[in-house]
């Protein structure tokens, strides 16, 4: 479990360290004061970095379209990666990048650029790379190649070769196992949502997904995925007591759709960790309590460390219920913008954000 | 400055919260009768705790105050541990407290993102009491020897009901009602000039404001200060 987390020249970061994060963590903060690009740093972070997870995070926010060309040294790389940097801008070799950090030292990951020279053995017909010192590098020098790369430990891993025309780059190395899942702000795709519920159909933790359901509707008793032949995906019936037949579960509305997605995500991710943007939408006020209640338990039980935002005071009240239960697994803060643009964490202890929640003083 | 809505429920930048109405317009009217303009909202928080929570909680607001006033009572507990119990429920925000709360009252300076914190123990930063001591420092003495001997007057013939801790309260409201239009809150006498406001304590009270605050004083008020 992270016990603390720091970001520096990730997306909006210049860099942020947010200490003190607890099991269960909700981030506030006005639009674009970070909380969507903190999950994805912790996303980034606990997935190593890996190609696939870079890929993830622009592909998501629709940055792949190769915009700005920049330079390298004297070579164009128009690479959409840049978007996850600091300003828009790769690094330049020898530069600082992305650094990543948690309490643990030995997890610190720093993502930057370093150029290689190709040393080809005529004999064996292979080829090698030689790192080459950032210094004097001639980049337009055919044999002279760019890789955006992680170090960790004093291991450097080459994520994706730069400066090739087309995209995806192709990756270097393939992604770690699922550590961590995402709740989008918008609904999860339906054969995701699928795949979520093979994952733990017929084991016990179909019983947990089940009785968050419940919490919406107690009618609800049984859920299945069906074949929906007309669109070549899987869609969820549930069975209820209220009428004959089964009934899909979107049409009972945005909170069943929402919270069948979040504890669904939760269960699959055993001693990883769930991210939530937007933890309230679809969810109506006088069920957060018991959603966050449903969420600190299962989290505690799986050993899942849980990220959420809201824009809600709605949420943030019913959190705070919930982390009163649980007074050791909960952490609160807030990204607020300073007056140079800069983003500053401020936490909230219990008793604090009790305070502010019991005399209606604003947290968001 | 002018303020929207409930008189005693205004927010901003520079706040001074109060425990209650009664406190809100003692506050305001001391203000009026002085002729200091009012740079600052005062909110009333019903009860000591809510006045410590709501402090605690705006410290960190994302509004980022400037300046955070507190007025208590110490009616029961005394100036002394009311200044502990504020300095233990704000001891996450890293303020500098002095060791004990000063006579002339609290002025703390803020850190970069922490508003400048006063605090000001009624009557007087020194004795047991509320805003009801204050006040009936402000009345007359030989005024308030008659209502004295009827409140006491009451007591005896097992008329007058309340609690001990509520005498100065009786006494206080006991002379309102006998004035020009009884019942008049004691903040629009004083602001009315019906009562004084420059007796030492108002005076200190006022000082403490205006440093807190950063207002506008008169000579006069300086003067005495120093």
């Amino acid at each position: 479990m992270l016990k603390s987390f720091s970001i520096a020249r990730f997306r909006l970061f210049r860099s942020l360290e947010v200490s003190s994060l607890g099991r269960v963590n909700l981030l506030v903060g006005k639009n674009n004061s970070g909380k969507s690009a903190f999950l994805e740093a912790v996303q980034l972070f606990a997935e190593r970095a890996s190609p696939h997870s870079l890929w993830d995070l622009v592909s998501v926010r629709e940055e792949t379209w190769s915009g700005r060309i920049e330079i390298i040294g004297n070579e164009e790389v128009g690479s959409p990666i840049r978007h996850l940097f600091r300003e828009h801008q790769l690094p330049g070799l020898g530069d600082q990048g992305i650094v990543l950090g948690s309490d643990q030292d030995e997890d610190e990951i720093h993502i930057c650029t370093v150029a290689y020279r190709r040393l080809h053995d005529e004999e064996e017909d292979v080829s090698r790379l030689e790192r080459l010192e950032p210094e004097g590098v001639e980049i337009s020098d055919p044999e002279v190649e760019v890789y955006l790369v992680a170090e960790n430990g004093g291991r450097t891993r080459r994520l994706m070769k730069l400066a090739e025309s087309g995209w995806p780059p192709r990756a270097v190395r393939m992604p770690v196992p699922k550590k961590v899942r995402v709740v989008p702000t918008r609904s999860m795709l339906t054969h995701e949502v699928a795949d979520l519920w093979d994952l733990i159909g017929l084991t016990p933790l179909e019983e947990e997904v089940l009785a968050g359901l419940k919490l919406i509707d107690e009618s609800i008793e049984d859920v299945a995925f069906v074949e929906d032949r007309g669109r070549g995906s899987r869609m969820p019936l549930v069975r209820t007591t209220k009428f004959d037949e089964p009934v899909p579960l979107n049409s009972m509305g945005d909170g069943v759709s929402r919270l069948f997605q979040i504890v669904l995500a939760l269960a699959n991710v055993e001693d990883g960790i769930l991210l939530v943007d937007e933890f309230e939408n679809g969810l109506h006020w006088s069920i957060q309590p018991r959603v966050w209640e449903t969420v600190f338990r299962l989290a505690s039980k799986l050993n899942v460390q849980v990220f959420a935002t809201t824009h809600s005071r709605d949420c943030v009240e019913a959190f705070h219920s919930a982390w009163q239960e649980n007074p050791d697994s909960g952490a609160f803060f807030r990204l607020s913008l300073d007056d140079q643009g800069e983003v500053r964490p401020v936490a909230y202890d219990l008793e604090t954000l009790g305070d502010a929640v019991d005399t209606r003083v604003e947290v968001r | 400055m002018s303020f929207q809505g409930d008189r005693c429920a205004e927010e901003g930048s520079r706040v001074l919260l109060v425990e209650g109405k009664d406190d809100c317009h003692v506050v305001r009217g001391l203000l009026r009768s002085r002729k200091i303009e009012r740079t600052f909202g005062i909110f009333a928080c019903e009860s000591y705790e809510g006045l410590l929570s709501r402090a605690n909680a705006l410290v960190l607001a994302p509004t980022e105050l400037q300046t955070l006033g507190l007025v208590l009572d110490a009616n029961l507990v005394g100036p002394a541990a009311r200044w502990q119990a504020i300095r233990d429920k704000l001891k996450r925000h890293d303020y500098d407290f002095p060791r004990s709360l000063p006579t002339e009252g609290a002025v703390v300076p803020g850190k970069s993102h922490t508003p400048r914190l006063g605090v000001w123990v009624m009557p007087d930063n020194h004795s047991k009491g509320s805003v009801e001591d204050f006040c009936l420092q402000l009345i007359d003495e030989k005024d308030l020897d008659v209502v004295r001997e009827a409140v006491q007057l009451g007591k005896d013939r097992k008329v007058a009901q309340f609690k001990r801790v509520h005498k100065s309260k009786a006494l206080v409201h006991t002379y309102l009602a006998w004035q020009d239009e009884p019942g008049k809150p004691m903040g629009q006498n004083i602001a009315g000039g019906r009562l004084p406001s420059d007796t030492p304590t108002a005076m200190s009270f006022v000082q403490w404001l205006a440093r807190l605050f950063e207002l506008e004083t008169s000579r006069d008020e300086e003067t005495s200060h120093a």
